[in-house]
């Protein structure tokens, strides 16, 4: 169904070729997850498969693709359509209507189906995915999950034979994730379709693929063939995989391989948990905000002690966003923040910002200078610390701690998803802040990035500094905070330390945990000796 | 769209004062019945600031006029400032702000989407561009909100227009990677596949090529405007015809025309009629000249009623 022959493609103006020398054959009805660090192409080759590369985007193209016998260099993404449905990360930025049955419809309108036709096509297509009740529905009214299933939906209302999904669950709390995975693997059985699956989140769908495409950081085929045999060969192939590799344990997904790790889990000795003693630097009394006509943060009460980490888990559009919003004072928010023992509810954001750091989601929006090393200037400029002598010596050595050294000329929203999110890091952290508030630092972070920031906030942790992660990836969470708050619908429902809050509720349990019955081990690095060395590059 | 064509022809022909606060004012009465807002103190902050610019700017450099208010020994921007130099700005920026009402009006009213689906279905490409164009705007407003946020929390309190200067790169940046997203999301929805075949791209050709015709008359023998002005008129009808026609694409949910459109469409058209007709037959009445002496502009009760038709909307419903 679809050939890749010798595929390379280079993006304009750039001179390293994005996908090297890419061969594959996938064939009709095979699942394939693609995985691949951040910028190893991945999004480029589900480009290349619906067609939007190379005529969407210019650039060099030598080899060919052959989809469902169409070659791409002869048809653009338009033509491809009918064949490949594409559903893309990010679903809300490519809604193109403000309706869910509008948007079902667009393609259809577009592909000039009559109107009977479309209103019947629309129906059985909302029905089947279950979206009956959503299709009156505004888009932007929608949670993120629904978003989701509304842009898989939309892809597959001209009953395509392909489709393409570029990481579809990564936006999405771990039970909205496993819900669209599993109503993805129910349809994709049920109709045959041939599927594309970019992913990072490699565990919840290792089960469900026939084959596994691995890319190198240089763009080139590393491994292809069955899940069990290529993830043995990954640095990082998911936490069933590292936890074996950890313990010597034979790696694999066979039942074997999971039996001999849940013996070897079950008998690993825990150290007994040690609550943070130091004081308290940030507390919260009764925040709370309600936006005008709509969710409600009701009073939250929070403490974060020094060298301690917070995790804030909750589903999407739980509140954990609007909390940290309201800690920073981005929001007019309810209730008493103190910061060091003192209240800064009155604080303007800038003033706040001299002791509290603060990383939204996506921190591209955060970053707007020409240079990373210039981001991190001006950070000092604004808090007027430019003109101080170490300030150039200061510079330099975050750049280096947060192995930027190499990037540091480059323009920053050319850089990957884990340049972005340290480049982001440094400059709130060049201004030597006391707290730090992380909000969904592993948004589109392959594994290795998310195993690098979690040792970065273990070594933070250490040298006194206290942070809070709002998240929605339980195993983030678990790796990296003591204590844990959930919201629900904005409420506190839970509070308490990390590994036993996310094993009391099944919804939110770690991989270890679903394997052991336990609550700890909790996650891999319960495993391994944090030795607390510099991290290697992104 | 019929309303917003109507009523930004008229604010471009027009440089009285008085229809152009008639305009500004029906364009703010059919924002506030679409999104059932009272117009803020923002929106009057708004448009008195673009009034100021231009009218700050020609009092400054313009050396026109008999009414000498103050005289200035002041090298390159010194001289006479004077009454008419005053007036002659504030009704360029009342110009000004007067389009940008009505563009916020209808950017309100109408989704991008509208516009999209009603673009030519031979034209799949331009659909794309408009697209990206179109949704440049309020992605750029959203742009602009992330950067201010993303500069207060490392530190930075804005201090207003200075700090404009700094986030023009990357709002531009940030607007076009969000509007090209859309674009993307459109080519692989199949938007733009429709291709016309051999004989419709014919016409479409004998179109551009009719209009091409009636211009090369129009310059060469100006004499024979009437016959230049059908053959271009004939070409760019055959064109669009040929073009809606030539594609493949179809509405899920027309929209439904209601006795109330009628009635826009209507007034819409009778007030470009109006205005047309004046601007041949007596463009004087539209116009606002306070050079060389100032003077009060002219107030005509039809003309001020024909343009108050453009409110009709506010008292119809909220639709286009």
């Amino acid at each position: 169904m679809i050939e890749l022959d010798r595929l390379t493609y280079t993006y304009p103006r750039t001179e390293r070729p994005a996908l090297d020398d890419v061969s594959l054959r996938i064939d009709a009805g095979q699942t394939v997850l693609l995985t691949g660090r951040s910028g190893s192409g991945k999004s480029t080759l589900l480009g290349a498969v619906n067609g939007l590369i190379p005529h969407h985007y210019g650039g060099r193209i030598a080899g060919r693709v052959v989809v469902g016998g169409m070659d791409t260099r002869e048809h653009k993404a338009h033509d491809l359509a009918a064949l490949v449905g594409t559903a893309f990360q990010e679903p809300a930025s490519r809604f193109i209507t403000r309706q869910v049955a509008d948007e079902l419809a667009f393609g259809l309108e577009a592909a000039g189906l009559s109107g009977a036709e479309i209103a019947r096509r629309v129906r059985e297509t909302a029905e089947r995915l279950q979206l009956g009740p959503l299709q009156d529905r505004p888009l932007d009214q929608l949670s993120g999950g629904e978003q989701q299933r509304v842009a898989v939906a939309a892809a597959l209302a001209r009953q395509p034979r392909v489709l393409v999904l570029d990481e579809p669950t990564s936006q999405l709390d771990a039970e909205s994730a496993q819900g669209v995975l599993d109503w993805l693997r129910d349809l994709c059985r049920a109709d045959g379709l041939t599927t594309v699956i970019s992913e990072h989140r490699l565990g919840r769908l290792l089960p469900e693929v026939d084959r596994v495409a691995a890319l190198s950081e240089q763009g080139r085929l590393e491994a292809w063939g069955a899940p069990g045999e290529v993830l043995t060969r990954l640095a990082h192939g998911g936490p069933l995989i590292e936890a074996a590799r950890a313990l010597g344990v034979p790696v694999g997904l066979s039942q074997d391989a999971l039996r001999a790790l849940r013996e070897r889990l079950l008998a690993w000795r825990m150290p007994p948990e040690v609550a943070a003693a130091g004081e308290v630097r940030l507390a919260g009394r009764g925040v709370g905000f309600a936006f005008a006509g709509g969710f409600e943060l009701h009073p939250v009460d929070l403490d974060l002690r020094q060298g301690e980490a917070v995790a804030v888990l909750g589903g999407n559009g739980s509140g954990k966003t609007t909390l940290l919003r309201c800690l920073m004072g981005l929001l007019a928010h309810r209730g008493e923040v103190q910061l060091e023992g003192q209240r800064i509810e009155g604080q303007p954001v800038a003033a706040r910002a001299r002791h509290l750091a603060y990383v939204p989601q996506w921190p591209s929006a955060f970053l707007f200078a020409d240079t990373v090393r210039e981001e991190l200037w001006t950070t000092l400029r604004y808090r007027g610390l430019h003109s101080q002598t170490r300030a150039p010596a200061s510079v330099e050595a975050m750049l280096g701690a947060f192995a930027l050294d190499e990037v540091a000329g480059r323009y920053p929203r050319d850089l990957s998803a884990g340049e972005r999110q340290r480049t982001a890091l440094a400059a709130v952290m060049i201004a030597g802040p006391s707290c730090v508030l992380l909000d969904e630092p592993t948004l589109g972070m392959d594994s290795a990035s998310q195993a690098q920031l979690a040792r970065r906030i273990r070594r933070w942790k250490r040298s006194g500094l206290s942070v809070m992660v709002a998240t929605h990836d339980v195993e983030f969470a678990a790796a990296v905070s003591e204590r844990a708050l959930v919201l629900e619908r904005g409420r506190v429902a839970a509070v308490g330390g990390t590994a036993q809050v996310l094993f009391d509720r099944p919804e939110l349990q770690t991989a270890l945990q679903r394997l052991t019955g336990r609550a700890r081990p909790a996650c891999v690095s319960d495993l391994v000796q944090d030795t607390g060395g510099e991290d290697a590059d992104d | 769209m019929a309303w917003a064509a109507s009523a930004a022809v008229v604010v471009l022909l027009v440089r009285n004062p008085w229809y152009l606060l008639l305009v500004a004012a029906a364009a703010t009465a059919v924002r506030w019945r679409a999104t059932g807002e009272r117009p803020t103190p923002g929106t009057a902050r708004a448009f008195a600031g673009l009034m100021v610019f231009p009218t700050l700017l020609n009092f400054l450099f313009s050396r026109a006029g008999e009414t000498v208010l103050l005289e200035l020994p002041i090298r390159y921007i010194g001289g006479p400032y004077t009454l008419e130099a005053l007036l002659f700005g504030a009704t360029a920026g009342l110009q000004l702000a007067s389009l940008l009402m009505l563009m916020m009006t209808f950017s309100l009213a109408v989704s991008p989407t509208d516009i999209l689906r009603r673009i030519p279905s031979g034209l799949g490409a331009a659909g794309i561009t408009a697209s990206i164009a179109m949704n440049f705007a309020p992605q750029a407003r959203r742009a602009f909100e992330s950067v201010r946020e993303a500069q207060q929390v490392r530190g930075h309190t804005p201090k207003g227009f200075r700090d404009l200067q700094s986030i023009v790169t990357p709002l531009v940046i940030l607007s076009l990677e969000s509007a090209m997203t859309v674009g993307e999301g459109l080519a692989t929805r199949g938007w733009g596949s429709a291709v016309l075949s051999p004989r419709r791209r014919g016409l479409a050709w004998a179109g551009v090529a009719l209009f091409a015709a009636g211009a090369l008359v129009w310059s060469l023998a100006p004499q024979r405007a009437a016959l230049a002005a059908g053959m271009a008129a004939a070409g760019a009808g055959l064109l669009l015809i040929t073009l809606m026609r030539g594609g493949t694409r179809s509405r899920y949910r027309p929209d439904a025309w209601r006795a109330s459109d009628t009635l826009i469409v209507g007034a819409a058209l009778g007030v470009l009629s109006l205005m047309g007709s004046l601007l041949l037959l007596a463009p004087s009445l539209l116009a606002y000249e306070p050079y060389p002496r100032a003077a009060w502009p002219a107030f005509a009760w039809p003309l001020a009623l024909g343009a108050s038709l453009l409110a009709l909307p506010a008292a119809l419903h909220n639709d286009d």
